[in-house]
């Protein structure tokens, strides 16, 4: 189960990597143009540190909510049935062990600060004539 | 010395593309004083939008010195760049540059931002200067709604609000057409020369060039004093 849940937050954090890497992609020229306007390298990090742990938060708050939806609708409509001769009962239950949901959210959360770090990065260090030119 | 910005003995060398070092500036100086309006020609690649870059302190040269009102390129580190160039320098590009998710006011509004100034203040020096270049009713528009004239007039307004002491303009009507071009000479010239700021402009534009306190011409990576726009090559 550790497993699964370590693997499925390696997931979670090259999706907000690559995301995050790609609107700095998009927006190289944008941040060459506010560097020429003075915005410190600092400011420009921030942004994307902001934006990266948005990301974060949101889907840590989706996800939560949905696991838990989810989870509950399964058990009360017996949404997954299966054979009773063979299992004893007749549908699928799903347990929702609160430490397990804990854990997963902390762990969310801190893929949520840590990813956006290295994207953020990137763009504090772009060379702003380099940027400006950028097509 | 009463210049605004200075630059003394300035080399800039590339690694060119065959591992050789390519000398595109070597040994430039040049200066331009309050409300003074210097235009610079050459040919393409000749290096000009390089020496305005060092000239704007978003590259560094390879030798030599620039000073801007007291202030020493050299001695600056990243954040204090940074803060030269959001309080003292003003840009235009040939592109403009706007950022597109903006409207015309919040990219004037924008270098007051980033210096710190409130919304509302720089809502209302925005207002003013955007006024100032005929787009007062287009104030609420984004880039891609206004017309390549107007995009490079918002480019001027967002060069000149915060008072800079310089602005530096590359190919600023190099992209539009002759009669918004000559709009954008003039809206350029006239708030210059009322907002006392120093402005050193790179064009192929000879016109441009001939209403310009002073044209110097880049050539072999030296520039040199033109006495007309009839005198360049």
């Amino acid at each position: 189960m550790g497993l699964v849940v370590f693997l499925i937050c390696v997931v979670a954090a090259f999706n907000v990597v690559g995301t995050l890497t790609m609107v700095v992609r998009d927006k190289t020229r944008e941040i060459g143009i506010l560097m020429a306007m003075g915005m410190q390298r600092s400011r420009i990090r921030r942004v994307f540190l902001i934006q990266g742990v948005f990301i974060g938060l949101v889907g840590t708050a989706l996800g939560t909510v949905l696991g838990l939806v989810l989870g509950a609708s399964v058990n009360r409509g017996h949404l997954i049935p299966i054979d009773p001769s063979i299992y004893f009962i007749d549908h699928l239950p799903v347990l929702t062990n609160p430490l397990d949901a804990l854990a997963v959210v902390a762990a969310s959360l801190v893929i949520a600060t840590l990813a956006p770090l290295y994207p953020s990065l990137q763009a504090a260090r772009l060379d702003p004539v380099r940027a400006i030119r950028y097509e | 010395m009463n210049a605004l910005v200075v630059a003394r003995g300035i080399r800039k060398v590339f690694a060119g593309g065959d591992g050789q070092p390519l000398e595109v500036l070597r040994g430039v100086d040049v200066e331009a004083r309050r409300g003074e309006f210097v235009a610079i020609v050459g040919s393409s690649g000749a290096g000009k939008s390089t020496l305005l870059h060092l000239l704007g302190a978003l590259d560094t040269p390879t030798g030599g010195d620039i000073w801007l009102d007291g202030s020493r390129y050299a001695d600056l580190d990243a954040r204090g760049a940074a803060e030269l160039r959001n309080r003292k320098l003003g840009f235009v590009f040939q592109f403009h540059h706007l950022l597109r998710e903006f409207s015309a006011l919040e990219n004037v509004m924008m270098p007051l931002l980033i210096g710190g100034a409130s919304p509302r203040k720089a809502r209302s020096r925005a207002e003013e200067v955007l006024s100032d270049v005929g787009l007062a009713g287009r104030m609420t528009h984004r880039p891609a709604e206004l017309s390549g004239g107007e995009q490079q007039r918002c480019a001027v307004a967002r060069a000149l609000v915060h008072d800079p002491n310089v602005v530096l303009a590359d190919e600023p009507s190099g992209n539009l057409d002759h009669a918004n071009a000559e709009r954008l000479h003039e809206i350029f010239f006239r708030l210059a020369r009322e907002y006392e700021t120093a402005v050193v402009v790179v064009t192929h534009n000879r016109q441009l060039a001939g209403r310009a306190d002073r044209v110097l011409l880049l050539e072999d990576g030296r520039l040199t004093t033109v006495s007309s726009v009839d005198a360049i090559p």
